[in-house]
């Protein structure tokens, strides 16, 4: 292997402070299967699954509740055992309508393993590796899935030469998969073996947090033998974990406007996809749940779960006082106000913040608690930063301040982009490369005049579709 | 934004005035992602250079008396009724712009100005009404509304503009206990920038850098000034791309025409430490509305500003000529920031 120790990071981008009520360093604690869950038939990347089972049936832990194998997809499992109770279709998360299956729980658990787990998987062709994946639901992960020959991905194995993890999370609150690197590091390292078995003979580079010298000096011995194993280690620095910043960063390669790694080659996966190819190819166990940090500032319970997906997040979310519950990233999530909406493949985390507050003189004083991109406020390494709703300030006409330049990852002008969005001149913001954006939402974090540059961006973007 | 264009009364702009400098908008919730927001707010950062001229306008006080604080004061007046007045008829929120502007725009002005209130008034009501409100309020102008009020009147009342006074020195409380410094102060009132065209004399270092000479009210003192730039810059407020190019296009400059034309150019520590251009590439030039937004657009710009305020103070009867220069790069801003628009990280798609 190649260890590649100099320190790397990119050029703009934001160290947050510890948030209040984050769940950093908390164990793993595994929550009982829940008493009821909702199932999107469209999960992770890939097109919706054609539903499979009927109203009435009961199913197992695992079985495959949903699957179209001619479309650009991933079979869906059930995640509990109990009887389907319902098929009907809601809004989904990202937009539009999905089927969701709801399934009650009745009682002992059983599962449904898939028939061909061995430990033995270096001696599986890449195509029994990639079928393995692709029938335990591990192919969605990651932003355009993971190639095999079942149409998991718009892009086939042989297309790809690198496979790159994203062991880096910044994203505040997104503590679950740090602690995966730490507890199921023997099914990390396996999993990546199994991973690049099923692409064939390509590189895997590994974007490594650099305070993480435990894992750090683990994979070192344990990779030592792999000369097709790079291990670089990277400042945590967000948004580092975005595939394009994470392309750049490793292999100084661009991905392409508005597509994704996989035109260049290259398939980024998460440490729990990692994890759970493990557990499928290994243990017979399809993708029915995952490590969700279960965190924020109104959160009562904090800490690290195993959730089995399609969890209702009321069933997880127990905030104290008005708070707003997120489901996924604080930067890029959608505030839910149905607290039905289920736990999906790529949710990380399930955060409640506390709503905004009247301060008295909030712009004076020196802000140990108060995390800034300026600094204007006093740093204290010791002290964690208050993460509320509040926008911490006016909305304001822009005065070209040059913070949201000065931040951006893509070297985009957001405040130029934004402007020519909001007065629907598509072509002007086609020319600054509308979407190269990433929409990492630092451009509306570091905003001292509080405008909404992301929402606007997202909106330029949907005028060009 | 929405808010900004409800109608609204006078009273409803006074009340949200006050609420608002209260509460700082502390309670107005995300409403859309990231829900998280950074803690700086408009408030703190049209407050910072506040802060950082705090020194040098206690010093100011110091130097030429209290009447330094009433032209301040006349300058906020008229500043903050001209702002009620255009946001009663925008139907918009009163911003907070006007205090930097006025209080910058009183720190360029000669100390003997306080004999002609009216002056202040009618160069802060250019400033704020043409210099900003004409081109459509706050974060729209493309002059420094500060140096347009103060160009404004070097122009049409050069004479007025040109009556210096030796500084209170050397004695506790100085101007604290007086109301103006007065002619009886001994020494001649020329300041060092003029008496170097006139005589080719210049001061000593030192005094150069506690401000106990002739000047504008707010410019003499190099040390504090320095020092509220320096706070500016840590605290990330400006960017020192502006700041630091002007000074060391200036210094770069001055250092080889010195050694070419010595009578015409002083040494570089001088040119650095005199007139108003401390005060100028920290917190005029990096006025955020009027000079560029992107980081080489910004390096462009002081290099502009760097060259014309050496050129100026040699070759025109300006003997400052920062105001002017700063004025020009205005005009260039949008230019330079179209010269240095980033390249994207993102490719052209792989076909």
């Amino acid at each position: 292997m190649a260890v590649l120790s100099t320190l790397k990071t990119f050029q703009g981008g934001h160290y947050f402070g510890q948030f209040e009520g984050n769940s950093k360093g908390k164990r793993i604690q595994a929550k009982p299967a829940p008493k009821r869950v909702i199932i999107p038939l469209k999960q992770g990347f890939g097109e919706e699954a054609a539903v499979i089972v009927k109203e009435g049936d009961r199913v197992k832990t695992g079985q495959i509740i949903g699957r179209a194998d001619a479309k650009i997809s991933t079979p869906v499992h059930a995640s509990i055992t109990g009887k389907i109770i319902k098929i009907e279709k809601r809004p989904h998360l990202f937009g539009g309508q999905s089927t969701v299956v709801i399934i009650e729980n009745d009682g002992p658990e059983e599962w449904q393993l898939l028939d061909r787990a061995t430990i033995n998987f270096e001696k599986m062709t890449p195509d029994q590796v990639g079928k393995v994946l692709y029938e335990a639901g591990v192919t969605s992960a990651g932003r355009a899935g993971f190639p095999t020959a079942y149409k998991s991905s718009p892009a086939t194995p042989d297309k790809i030469r690198n496979l790159i993890i994203n062991a880096v999370e910044t994203e505040p609150y997104f503590e679950g998969e740090n602690q995966l690197l730490y507890e199921e590091f023997d099914k990390f390292v396996n999993g990546i073996k199994i991973l690049r078995q099923a692409l064939g003979n390509i590189q895997v580079h590994c974007g490594l947090a650099y305070n993480k010298a435990r894992v750090y000096e683990e994979l070192v011995v344990r990779m030592e033998f792999y000369d097709w194993f790079y291990l670089h280690e990277l400042r945590d620095k967000y948004p580092q974990g975005d595939d394009e910043v994470l392309v750049r960063t490793l292999l100084d390669q661009l991905v392409p406007s508005g597509g994704n790694a996989t035109e260049i080659g290259c398939v980024v996966v998460d440490v729990q996809h990692v994890i759970a190819a493990y557990e499928a190819v290994v243990e017979g166990k399809p993708f029915v749940e995952r490590v969700v940090s279960v965190a924020g500032s109104a959160m009562q319970e904090i800490g690290n779960f195993k959730i089995r997906l399609g969890t209702p997040i009321g069933d997880l979310a127990t905030s104290e006082g008005p708070s707003r519950v997120i489901l996924g990233s604080v930067m890029r999530g959608m505030a839910q106000t149905d607290l039905d909406a289920p736990v999906m493949k790529n949710t990380p985390a399930v955060i409640a913040l506390k709503e905004a507050t009247k301060e008295f003189l909030p712009m004076a004083g020196p802000g140990f608690n108060k995390d800034s991109f300026t600094n204007s406020f006093v740093k204290m390494p010791f002290i964690k930063k208050k993460a509320t709703t509040s926008l911490n300030g006016n909305e304001r006409p822009c005065v070209s301040c040059g913070y949201c330049v000065d931040v951006c990852p893509q070297s985009l002008m957001p405040i130029w982009i934004a402007e020519a969005a909001m007065r629907q001149m598509s072509e002007r913001t086609e020319e600054l490369d509308i979407l190269a954006c990433t929409e990492c939402g630092l451009c509306s974090y570091v905003c001292p005049s509080k405008i909404p540059l992301l929402e606007q961006i997202r909106q330029g973007k949907k005028a060009l579709k | 934004m929405s808010q900004a264009n409800e109608p609204k009364s006078l009273g409803k702009i006074i009340s949200t005035l006050i609420h608002d400098s209260i509460f700082g908008g502390s309670e107005r919730a995300t409403r859309e992602a990231p829900y998280i927001r950074d803690a700086m707010g408009m408030q703190r950062y049209m407050g910072s250079p506040l802060l950082a001229v705090l020194p040098a306008t206690i010093a100011s006080i110091y130097f030429w008396g209290w009447s330094s604080l009433a032209v301040i004061a006349v300058a906020w007046l008229v500043g903050g009724l001209i702002e009620v007045i255009t946001a009663t008829i925008r139907k918009a929120e009163v911003t907070e712009g006007f205090l930097v502007t006025g209080i910058l725009y009183a720190l360029l002005l000669p100390p003997t100005i306080y004999n002609h209130m009216w002056l202040v008034a009618l160069g802060m009501a250019v400033a704020i009404l043409i210099g900003k409100e004409f081109f459509g309020g706050t974060g729209k102008n493309i002059f420094n509304p500060a140096l347009v009020g103060v160009a404004f009147l070097m122009i049409f009342f050069g004479d007025d503009m040109r009556s210096w006074l030796q500084p209170f020195w050397g004695s506790f409380p100085g101007g604290f206990t007086e109301w103006a410094a007065s002619a009886t102060q001994l020494g001649p009132n020329a300041t060092p920038l003029l008496a170097f065209q006139e005589t080719g004399e210049t001061p000593d270092f030192l005094t150069m850098l506690i401000g106990n000479h002739p000047g504008n009210i707010g410019e003499v003192s190099a040390i504090l000034l320095l020092l509220g730039g320096g706070f500016l810059l840590h605290g990330g407020i400006i960017d020192g791309r502006i700041s630091i190019t002007i000074l060391a296009t200036v210094g770069a400059l001055t250092y080889f025409f010195n050694m070419v034309a010595p009578t015409v150019f002083p040494d570089p520590i001088f040119a650095l430490l005199s007139g108003s251009l401390l005060l100028a590439a920290f917190l005029n030039a990096t006025d955020p509305v009027t000079s560029p937004i992107t980081k080489r657009g910004k390096i462009l710009y002081g290099l502009l500003i760097g060259i014309l305020t050496v050129m100026i103070r040699a070759y025109t009867h300006f003997p400052d000529g920062v105001v002017f220069a700063i004025l020009i790069g205005n005009l260039f801003a949008p230019w330079f920031d179209k010269l240095g628009k980033p390249k994207s990280f993102g490719s052209a798609p792989v076909s």
